[in-house]
C-alpha cells in the first residue's frame, strides 16, 4: 500500500468507527464495502489507462480529512447569495449540510429535496435499495472512496409527471483554511414522465483565491420513462483546490438527459460524465467547457454505453487553456450488439493560448453493431490567423481580438444554456477566466 | 444478400493455402542463449551481433508480454518455437535455375513467379522462403546505381559497417516484447541502401513465406536512404493452411536521412484461419521510421490476412519539415482481430503528417484503430490530419477507434476524424436497379470506400490489393 493510499484508508477506517451503535446496519456495511474496494483499487496512477494523463500527486500527497462541522458565518452567507440562483437548495460548507444557509422554500410539487443526512435515516429502505446502482464502488477508487465517507449529500426525488420550472440547486462550498475532504453524495430518481433541472455548483469560499481542499462528489440519477433531467455542474473553486467528480446516469426509455458540464476551478480537477442507456429511445446531450490556466490540470472523462437499440447521443466538449494550463479529454462511446440504430456523435475541441499549454485528446468508438452512426472528432490548434488579422485590419487591438476570438469560441457552450438564471450564472464564473480578465495584457 | 451467398462466399478455401514438402534444416524448438550463440554461428557473425542478440535476449527476458491491446489469443510458448529453418540448397546461386524446384513452384502456385516477374515486371525479387534468402533478381542493375539490395545475411557479411551503424537505431532491441524477442533471433529479412542523391531505378518487393509447421519467422528489414535519395519498397505476404497458430514478430526500420524518400507498401494476405478461427497466423509487427530533415516516410498497407494483426507502422517526424504518412486498409473476416494504427511522434519544426485509415470488419471479425499523435514543445508548427472511417458488414462483428492526441506545442493544429457506418441500403439499391449484382455493388462500395488508400499502392500492388479485398468480402453483406 502506498503512503497516500493508507492515509486514505486511516482516515475512513477512523470516520467509520465513530457511533456504531446509532447506525443502520445496512449503512455501516455499505461503508465497509466502500473502504474494501477501495484500498483493494488503490489511488489510480498515470499508469492506469484511466488516467494515463493525470497526475494524482496532489491527493496521494494531501493530508485531507473530513471537516467535523459546516458552520454559517456572515462571509459564507455573502458567498452564497453572489452563488444562489431563485429556487431551493441546500448549501454544503466542507462537505457537511448548513441548514442555515439552506432553503427549500418554493419546492414544486411533486419534487423532493432531501439532505442525505436526514434521508439515511427516514427513508432507510429506498436508500439501501437505490445508493450504489449507478456509481460502482466495486470498479472506480474514488467512488468507493466516497462509499467508505458517505454521510451527507442531497436526494432529489421526482413523482412521476413532476414538472419543476425552477432548478434545484446544490451549493458546495470549500472553506479552504484546512485540508478538508468533502464526500457528497447526491442520489436523483426521477419519476415517468418527470421533468426538472438540476444544477450543482460547486466553489470556494474565499471567493476564486487559494482555497485548499479535496471534493469527491459522486452524483447518481436514474430517470424513469420519457423522464428529462436537464443536469448543471458548475465546477469553480479556488486555484488550489482538488476536485473528483463523478456523474451516472441511467436511463430509461425515451428518457431525455443534457449534462453541462463546466470546469474552470482547482489546481486538479477530473469530472466524470458516465451516461448508460437502458430503454430504447433515449437521448443524451453531453456539453462541456473547461477552461484552465495557471497550471490547472483539468482532465474530462466521459463515457456513453448504448446498451439498447435506438438511442442518440451528442456530445461536444471544447477546452481553452492559457499558461501552463493542462486539458485533457477521453470520450469513450461504446455501442453494443444489440444496440442498432444507434446514433452518436462526438466533438472535443482545444484551444491553445500559450506556447506552454497542453491538450491530451481520446476520443474513442467502440462499435459491436452494424446498423449505426457514429462519428468523432478531435482538434487542437490555436487561434485563427486569419481571423485575427480581420480583425486587426479593422482597428482592433491584438490582444483584444484574441480576447474576442477565444470568448467565442467558448460561448457555444454557454448559449447551449438556455436563457435564464443558470446562464447568467455561467457567463459570471467564466468572465474572470478569460485573457482580458484581470492580469498582464501582451499587447500587440 | 442472403446469408447462404455470405457463408458460402466467406467459406471459400485460402486459395493458398499448401504445404511444400522442402527438407527444412531447422533447430529444435526451443529458447535460450545457445541456441541464440548457434543460430549466430550457424549463420556467420561477427561478434558485435552476437553481442547485440544475446543483450537483445537478456533485455527480453525482463520483459512481459503487453496486455493492453484489443486482440485475444491463446498464450504463446516462447519454448515450443523453433527459432532457425533453412530450406536446404547449395550456398550460392548465381541463377533461378538453381533454386530448389519445389520452392519454385510453391511460387507459381501462388501466382508470382518469379522468372516472369524478373522479365516482365521488372521488379527485383529477393524472395524470404521461411528464413533464408534463396534468390535475389535485378542485382546488377542496382548494383549499377549504387543500390544495395540483399538479404541481411548477406548485409551482415559485406556491410557490417552499415549494419553496424544502422541496426537497433530506429527500433532499439530495447523497444518492446516482440521486437526484443526479433532482436535475439532474427533469422533473416532484407537490407537495402541507397546513395546520396540516387533514385532507385526500379521498385523493390519482397515475397515473404512462412513454411515449416511450427516456425516462427522473425525477419528483419532495414532500409537506409541516404541524403536525397529516394525508394520504394514493396512487402506482400502468403502463407500456406496450418492448424496451429503461428507467431510472426518482425521489425522494419526506416532511416530516411536528410531530403530523401521511402515510401514502403505492405499487401498482407497471410492464412487468417478458418471461419471457426482455427489456426492463422498472429502477425505481431513493430516497424518504425525515422525522418530527418525534409524527408519523407509513407507507409501504405492493406491488410486482409492473419488471424491477429497487431502493429503500428510509425513515423518519428525528427528534422525540420520533415513528412509522414500512413495509408490503412484492414479487413478482418470470421473471427479475425486487428490491432493497427500509427504514431506520428512530432519533433521537428513544420513537420506535416497524414493518417487515412479504413477499417473493415464482417463476419465476427473485430477492428480497431489505435494511433498517437504526439506534438513535442519542439514541433513549431507541426500538423496532422487524421481520418479514420470503419464500414461494418453484418452484425456480429465490431470496430473500434481509439485515437491518442498529445499536443504540448500551441503552434500545432491537429484534427481527428472518425466515423463508422455499414454500407447504405439505397446505395445498394441504387447499384442493384441498375442491374449489378449484389456482390459486385459490395465490391464495388468497399473498393471505393478504401479508394483514398489504394491510389497510395504502386500499380500492380493496387490491383491485387483490389482482388484480395474482393475475394475476402464478396458477399458478406446481410
Amino acid at each position: 500500500m502506498t503512503p497516500g493510499l493508507t492515509r486514505y484508508v486511516d482516515v475512513a477506517s477512523r470516520f467509520q468507527a465513530r457511533d456504531t451503535a446509532t447506525t443502520p446496519a445496512w449503512l455501516q456495511r455499505v461503508r465497509q464495502e466502500g473502504l474494501a474496494h477501495f484500498a483493494r483499487l488503490g489511488l489510480p496512477t498515470t499508469r492506469d489507462e484511466a488516467w494515463k494523463y493525470t497526475n494524482l500527486a496532489p491527493i496521494a500527497d494531501g493530508a485531507f480529512v473530513p471537516s467535523a462541522t459546516a458552520g454559517s458565518t456572515a462571509e459564507l452567507a455573502a458567498v452564497v447569495a453572489r452563488l444562489a440562483l431563485p429556487g431551493p437548495r441546500l448549501v454544503f460548507v466542507d462537505g457537511r449540510l448548513s441548514p442555515e444557509l439552506s432553503s427549500v422554500a418554493g419546492l414544486p410539487r411533486g419534487l423532493t429535496l432531501k439532505p442525505l443526512r436526514d434521508a439515511l435515516v427516514e427513508d432507510g429502505a429506498f436508500l439501501e435499495a437505490e445508493l450504489g446502482q449507478r456509481a460502482l464502488a466495486a470498479e472506480h477508487a474514488f467512488t468507493a472512496l466516497n462509499a467508505a465517507l458517505l454521510e451527507d449529500g442531497a436526494v432529489l426525488r421526482l413523482a412521476p409527471g413532476a414538472l419543476s420550472e425552477v432548478p434545484v440547486q446544490l451549493v458546495f462550498l470549500t472553506r479552504g483554511d484546512a485540508p478538508v475532504l468533502a464526500s457528497p453524495r447526491i442520489l436523483v430518481v426521477a419519476g415517468e414522465g418527470s421533468e426538472a433541472t438540476l444544477v450543482e455548483t460547486y466553489a470556494s469560499a474565499t471567493g476564486g483565491g487559494s482555497g485548499q481542499g479535496f471534493t469527491n462528489a459522486v452524483t447518481e440519477v436514474t430517470l424513469g420513462d420519457n423522464a428529462s433531467l436537464k443536469h448543471y455542474r458548475l465546477q469553480a473553486e479556488g486555484d488550489a483546490a482538488v476536485h473528483v467528480g463523478g456523474l451516472h446516469v441511467r436511463q430509461g426509455r425515451d428518457s431525455r438527459f443534457v449534462s453541462h458540464t463546466f470546469a474552470f476551478g482547482g489546481v486538479l480537477a477530473r469530472n466524470e460524465v458516465h451516461v448508460t442507456f437502458a430503454g430504447e429511445g433515449g437521448d443524451a446531450t453531453l456539453n462541456g467547457l473547461y477552461v484552465g490556466r495557471g497550471t490547472q490540470h483539468l482532465d474530462q472523462r466521459t463515457a456513453l454505453d448504448h446498451a439498447v437499440p435506438r438511442c442518440t447521443s451528442r456530445e461536444l466538449y471544447k477546452g481553452v487553456l492559457d499558461d501552463r494550463a493542462r486539458g485533457t479529454f477521453h470520450g469513450l462511446v461504446k455501442v453494443r450488439q444489440d444496440a442498432q440504430r444507434t446514433d452518436s456523435r462526438q466533438q472535443n475541441r482545444n484551444l491553445l493560448l500559450s506556447e506552454h499549454a497542453q491538450a491530451d485528446t481520446r476520443p474513442q468508438l467502440e462499435i459491436l453493431a452494424d446498423d449505426v452512426k457514429c462519428a468523432h472528432g478531435a482538434v487542437v490548434g490555436r487561434l485563427d490567423a486569419q481571423a485575427l488579422f480581420y480583425l486587426r485590419s479593422r482597428g482592433i487591438p491584438r490582444a483584444e481580438a484574441e480576447r474576442l476570438l477565444t470568448y467565442a469560441f467558448a460561448r457555444e457552450l454557454v448559449d447551449a444554456v438556455p436563457e435564464g438564471p443558470v446562464r447568467a450564472s455561467v457567463e459570471g464564473l467564466l468572465a474572470p477566466k478569460l485573457p482580458g480578465a484581470p492580469r498582464t495584457e501582451v499587447t500587440a | 444478400m442472403t446469408t447462404d451467398t455470405l457463408q458460402e462466399l466467406t467459406r471459400r478455401p485460402y486459395a493458398a493455402g499448401f504445404v511444400s514438402a522442402v527438407e527444412a534444416d531447422t533447430f529444435p524448438p526451443g529458447l535460450n542463449e545457445d541456441v541464440i550463440r548457434a543460430l549466430s554461428e550457424k549463420k556467420g557473425e561477427p561478434p558485435f551481433l552476437l553481442e547485440w542478440r544475446l543483450k537483445s535476449y537478456r533485455h527480453w527476458l525482463t520483459l512481459r508480454e503487453p496486455t493492453w491491446q484489443a486482440v485475444t489469443y491463446k498464450p504463446i510458448d516462447y519454448q515450443a518455437i523453433s527459432y532457425y529453418s533453412a530450406p536446404r540448397f547449395k550456398p550460392k546461386k548465381d541463377s533461378l535455375d538453381e533454386v530448389d524446384p519445389e520452392i519454385l513452384r510453391t511460387y507459381e502456385k501462388l501466382g508470382i513467379p518469379l522468372v516472369e516477374q524478373q522479365r516482365l515486371q521488372n521488379v527485383a525479387v529477393d524472395a524470404v522462403f521461411d528464413s533464408v534468402s534463396v534468390a535475389t533478381t535485378f542485382k546488377d542493375k542496382l548494383a549499377k546505381a549504387g543500390v544495395i539490395f540483399c538479404s541481411f545475411s548477406e548485409a551482415v557479411r559485406e556491410h557490417p559497417e552499415l549494419l553496424r551503424k544502422y541496426l537497433g537505431s530506429v527500433v532499439p532491441h530495447s523497444d518492446n516484447f516482440f521486437a526484443a524477442l526479433n532482436s535475439a533471433v532474427f533469422s533473416d529479412g532484407s537490407f537495402v541502401y541507397i546513395p546520396k542523391g540516387v533514385r532507385c531505378p526500379m521498385e523493390l518487393s519482397t515475397y515473404f513465406r512462412i513454411n515449416a509447421a511450427e516456425t516462427g519467422q522473425f525477419e528483419r528489414t532495414l532500409i537506409v536512404a541516404d541524403e536525397g535519395s529516394y525508394v520504394s519498397y514493396l512487402e506482400g505476404c502468403t502463407a500456406p493452411q496450418r492448424d496451429t497458430n503461428q507467431l510472426h514478430a518482425a521489425v522494419v526500420e526506416l532511416v530516411a536521412l536528410e531530403g530523401a524518400t521511402i515510401k514502403y507498401s505492405t499487401v498482407q494476405n497471410w492464412y487468417p484461419g478458418d471461419a471457426e478461427g482455427k489456426g492463422g497466423i498472429y502477425n505481431f509487427v513493430t516497424k518504425r521510421g525515422i525522418a530527418h530533415k525534409r524527408a519523407k516516410i509513407s507507409w501504405t498497407q492493406v491488410e486482409t490476412g492473419s488471424a491477429i494483426t497487431w502493429k503500428y507502422p510509425s513515423v518519428i517526424l525528427k528534422g525540420d519539415d520533415s513528412v509522414g504518412e500512413f495509408y490503412s486498409v484492414a479487413l478482418t473476416n470470421n473471427l479475425q482481430q486487428a490491432d493497427t494504427g500509427t504514431k506520428m511522434v512530432h519533433l521537428g519544426k513544420n513537420t506535416r503528417s497524414t493518417i487515412v485509415s479504413k477499417g473493415i470488419s464482417a463476419g465476427r471479425g473485430q477492428n480497431t484503430y489505435r494511433g498517437l499523435v504526439k506534438v513535442l514543445k519542439s514541433a513549431e508548427n507541426a500538423r496532422n490530419y487524421t481520418q479514420c472511417d470503419s464500414l461494418l458488414l453484418g452484425d456480429k462483428c465490431g470496430a473500434h477507434t481509439v485515437p491518442y492526441i498529445e499536443v504540448k506545442n500551441a503552434s500545432a493544429q491537429v484534427e481527428h476524424e472518425a466515423s463508422t457506418s455499414k454500407i447504405g441500403e439505397d446505395q445498394l439499391f441504387y447499384c442493384r436497379q441498375r442491374g449489378i449484382s449484389q456482390e459486385d455493388a459490395v465490391s464495388m462500395i468497399v473498393n471505393g470506400f478504401c479508394r483514398q488508400v489504394f491510389k497510395e499502392l504502386p500499380m500492380e500492388f493496387a490491383v491485387e490489393a483490389q482482388k484480395l479485398l474482393g475475394v475476402s468480402l464478396e458477399g458478406s453483406v446481410g
